[in-house]
């Protein structure tokens, strides 16, 4: 005669107090997921991929608004100021680059100086040229200055040299004479409107945003983690709920 | 931001093309009809006025720079004769498409001429995942052609 082996006690409603618990700790990211992936199945019916983001805050994250205070300078009627590798003239995104060293105004034209180049621009902001590292005594370009003949000069790691009218050419100047040197000093003043420059110009779209939301890594890596364990307690809550089921209908068939 | 790879710097490119040093700088300043050419060429408005160029006997040296994705590419070209006789990539910004450098992409433009329909005489074959960095090359080859063609003699 057999006899029937003792069946192993499980705890009660122990599948279901983990169904509950899961499912109440994953409420939160679930509803963000399936709310953004609703956005993003329905982004050109809402218009997401045109509508730009214009909150500060959103693009810092993006690292589209530096964090550090740009500096800037006043030359002629120009402010010229730099920020983050971003070269601003006035309230204009420049598309030329470069760490902001300095800039004088000669009659009818702008010469910006940051330390790998200079740019040239005509009265009305309009680019006319660039002298690269082979149109230059030496680069880094430390600092540049304008004489009472309206040369510009400019302090090298090879020296002070004086450039040429058109910039084609370049001379050792002769001494230090009347150049006065262009500084740049830290505008917390100006911040806040070259800030509002790049929130207009960021061309970023809520598309963007809400697809980054949804994968998490808006939030970096710690966002992408969260999504990752998110994904897995759904499969985990998937496979708890049809065991729930089978045992419920075995015990209805008892 | 993406990594600025230096391949080789500008003055380096024009002394190693001009024997060993630099020539007196050269500038084209465009005019309206060279800018619309060019703009034809590029396919986009081309933003200096001034284009500096050095001259080592008939080979004239230039150093343009185009966008590949989102970073201007620098790079160097040699035009003796109407005829592309090297290509040189110097200053790389881009994350991906440095391919671009390789001494076999470089070579498809050697003795390029530009065609009256402003396309290159020389078929440059595509490197997969850097096309948008061949395509700014190629541009700025036909480029450098256009304006061997109008600098003053």
């Amino acid at each position: 005669m057999s006899e029937e082996r003792p069946r192993k006690k499980r705890p009660k409603g122990g599948l279901r107090r983990w169904h509950r618990s899961i499912g109440a700790v994953f409420a939160l990211p679930l509803l963000w997921l399936m709310v953004s992936g609703l956005l993003l199945q329905h982004q050109d019916t809402l218009g997401l991929d045109q509508k730009m983001v214009k909150s500060a805050s959103l693009l810092k994250l993006y690292d589209q608004i530096p964090d550090a205070d740009p500096v800037t300078t006043s030359v002629g009627r120009f402010m010229v100021a730099g920020w983050g590798g971003m070269l601003f003239v006035d309230d204009r995104i420049l598309e030329e680059s470069g760490t902001l060293v300095g800039a004088v105004a000669r009659p009818g034209e702008l010469v910006i100086a940051t330390t790998g180049e200079l740019f040239v621009y005509d009265a009305q902001g309009e680019y006319l040229d660039r002298l690269g590292e082979e149109s230059l005594p030496a680069v880094p370009v430390e600092r540049i200055g304008l004489d009472e003949s309206h040369r510009v000069h400019l302090q090298t790691s090879a020296g002070h040299h004086v450039l040429g009218r058109d910039f084609l050419n370049f001379e050792t100047a002769p001494g230090e004479g009347a150049v006065a040197w262009n500084t740049v000093e830290v505008g917390r003043e100006e911040k806040a409107s070259l800030q509002e420059t790049l929130v207009e110009n960021a061309g970023f779209t809520w598309s963007r945003v809400i697809t980054d939301l949804h994968s998490g890594s808006l939030l970096g890596k710690v966002g992408r983690f969260l999504v990752d364990l998110t994904g897995i307690a759904v499969i985990v809550l998937t496979l708890l709920g049809i065991r729930l089921l089978f045992r419920r209908n075995s015990q209805k068939t008892k | 931001m993406a990594a600025t790879t230096v391949y080789q710097k500008p003055s380096e490119f024009i002394r190693s093309a001009c024997g060993g040093q630099i020539p007196p700088t050269r500038m084209l300043t465009l005019t309206a009809v060279d800018q619309s050419r060019i703009k034809r060429l590029l396919g986009h408005e081309y933003r200096p006025s001034k284009v500096r160029y050095w001259m080592s006997g008939r080979r004239m040296v230039i150093i343009l720079e185009e966008v590949g994705k989102t970073q201007p590419i620098t790079t160097g070209y040699v035009v003796s004769g109407g005829k592309i006789e090297q290509v040189r990539l110097l200053i790389y910004r881009e994350t991906i498409g440095a391919e671009v450098r390789r001494t076999s992409f470089t070579n498809q433009f050697k003795g390029g001429t530009l065609g009256s329909n402003g396309k290159l005489s020389s078929r440059i074959n595509n490197i997969a995942g850097a096309t948008l960095s061949t395509r700014a090359l190629t541009e700025m080859g036909r480029v450098a052609l256009y304006l061997d063609q109008v600098r003053p003699r």
